[in-house]
């Protein structure tokens, strides 16, 4: 174990001074896979994930270590526990090689809005990684780690797998546990895996899923166990929802997907166009009730129990004012601003409650296409991966990256981004979603295209 | 719907942030766009939704447990004074 760790901090070593996918490596990594060694050496059996490098997120905590959430506001703070899902992972063996770079707070699409440096695409270091769970998609990517985990609050897994060519996965809402994740948007956050293949994305969903009595909203449905001997995709029905291949989709991604659902029926699955008639609104909605959860949640710092303190003067309210506006960056002074409005008198009935009409509506519309298809197939993200700052000064045009992966957030569905293909020499993923609980389709499917196609194993330049 | 300066600063008041001029300058023309957008749904007819499904919470039995925060809550305070939180003045 020892030496895969060692393994890990070298390439890391070697490829993030360029890339920046890690905020803090953890050298005490070293010390952990040699007491695991000994464990082995004394006749213990072998965990399911022993020695697997895993990089973690920096909105996930491990107790009496640094976690940032990229923010200067959390730049000192230690977390208080180990959050449910890594403890998890680290009791099945899981290595915690460091933590890794994000969208302050996960709000953004390209990791390029950390207070503290950007990540870059190792497909292309001009180009950013997607967000906000850039620095765990670029470290599976250029092979710091074996795996990563990350949170998907509108697309934050998926998106940046589609744009750095790995599988990311955001299970059902209340699937895995939040217990230790610094919350932005509450019935949207989920934990979820980044590995190379769906089996990998299957095999660390099974060991973090599952209910834990630490976070009220996790669910305490059985997780379905799935291996790879069901990979049956003959008479599966997918649905390809023509809302998500509308205008702004790229035409070479487009084809990517097209060519995936060719591949789907060359193995007997029955393919067919569906409709989500108000998926062209599910980014308005989100971008509603997103801001409204974070400017509530955000509310928590403060400057008077933790984090960062601005004391020069003036009263209590002085001390919040400042230590805000100083510890906040602008994309989440923002989102915050939208929030407070979408939630303020006189605006809220027109603006929140709306939004939470809608996206009731949508979740009917997929619960209705659900009776008919077993997933849907669509593209991840509406490009593939865009040059850094060429959307920091427009945040509309930041926020149009997260069309298509905000209506399984805002419907509570299982999504999953899988490499499907390249277009002008980037990785595009596809995307596929099923009904809530039905992660197994997923992994089905998913498994079954990577046995069929080689998109998955492509490596960046200048990863060895 | 009217955005200007005032709504602005009134906002950033409600949301405890002191933004400088260049900052309220900067979302008093950022955010109607973004408003715009997400006003969109606005038109969206939804008469017939009466509520908004919402995750039924798992609930532990009411006895009280040891926290699993450990002893020292405010280990991390920036001013404390004993067993609280120290503050400045709420009113001056």
């Amino acid at each position: 174990m020892t030496e895969l760790a060692q393994a890990a901090l070298a390439q890391s070593k070697h490829r993030d001074p360029e890339l920046g996918a890690f905020l803090r490596t953890r050298p005490e990594v070293l010390d952990e896979a040699a007491a695991a060694d000994a464990r082995l050496a004394t006749g213990n059996p072998v965990r399911p994930l022993e020695g697997v490098t895993l990089a973690v997120k920096d909105n996930l905590g491990l107790k009496g270590e640094v976690v940032t959430a990229a923010s200067k506001i959390l730049e000192d703070y230690r977390a208080v526990e180990t959050g449910t899902a890594v403890r998890r992972l680290q009791e099945l063996g899981a290595l915690v090689v460091g933590k890794t770079n994000l969208d302050e707070f996960a709000m953004g699409a390209s990791t390029e809005n950390s207070a503290y440096h950007p990540t870059r695409n190792p497909w292309n270091p001009a180009l950013v990684p997607g967000g906000s769970s850039g620095g765990s998609a670029v470290a599976v990517a250029s092979e710091q780690s074996l795996v990563a985990i990350g949170s998907d609050t509108g697309g934050s897994i998926r998106q940046p797998a589609s744009f750095c060519g790995v599988v990311g996965f955001k299970p059902t809402y209340g699937r895995i546990s939040r217990y230790g994740l610094l919350a932005l948007a509450s019935s949207l956050d989920q934990i979820g895996p980044f590995t190379h293949t769906v089996e990998d994305a299957a095999t660390l969903y099974h060991g973090m899923a599952g209910a834990d009595e630490l976070d009220a909203t996790s669910s305490r449905n059985d997780v379905q166990p799935w291996s790879t001997t069901d990979s049956m995709v003959k008479n599966l029905r997918i649905g390809l929802p023509k809302e998500f291949f509308g205008p702004g989709v790229d035409p070479g991604v487009v084809k990517v997907v097209e060519q995936a659902a060719e591949v789907f029926r060359g193995l007997g699955a029955k393919i067919d166009e569906v409709s989500i008639p108000h998926a062209p609104e599910a980014l308005a909605t989100y971008y509603i009730i997103q801001p409204a959860e974070a400017s509530s949640n955000l509310a928590r710092y403060d400057g008077i129990r933790y984090g960062r303190s601005d004391r020069d003067g003036g009263n209590l309210h002085d001390i919040y004012r400042r230590s805000r506006e100083r510890g906040f960056g602008a994309e989440v002074k923002r989102r915050i601003m939208i929030g407070t409005f979408v939630l303020s008198s006189g605006y809220a009935d027109a603006f929140y409650h709306q939004a939470n009409r809608v996206r009731a509506m949508l979740r009917q519309e997929f619960e209705t296409v659900f009776n008919r298809v077993d997933l849907l197939l669509t593209p991840t993200s509406p490009t593939t991966a865009f040059p850094l700052g060429t959307r920091t000064t427009d945040p509309l045009q930041m926020y149009l990256a997260d069309l298509l992966t905000v209506p399984a957030n805002l419907a509570n569905l299982p999504a999953m981004s899988l490499p499907g293909g390249m277009s002008n020499g980037l990785p595009v993923g596809i995307q596929l979603m099923a009904g809530e609980w039905n992660e197994t389709a997923i992994f089905r499917a998913g498994h079954a295209f990577q046995q069929s196609t080689n998109w998955h194993t492509a490596t960046p330049p200048n990863t060895n | 719907m009217v955005t200007d300066r005032a709504l602005i600063e009134k906002l950033a008041a409600l949301a405890r942030l002191e933004l400088s001029a260049a900052e309220v300058d900067r979302l008093t023309e950022q955010l109607p766009k973004i408003l715009d957008y997400v006003g969109q749904l606005q038109r969206v007819e939804t008469t017939r939704i009466e509520s908004v499904k919402t995750a039924t919470p798992f609930l532990r039995a009411d006895v009280v447990a040891p926290s699993s925060a450990g002893p020292d809550i405010l280990g991390q305070a920036p001013e404390r004074s004993d067993r609280f939180w120290k503050v400045d003045a709420v009113f001056s």
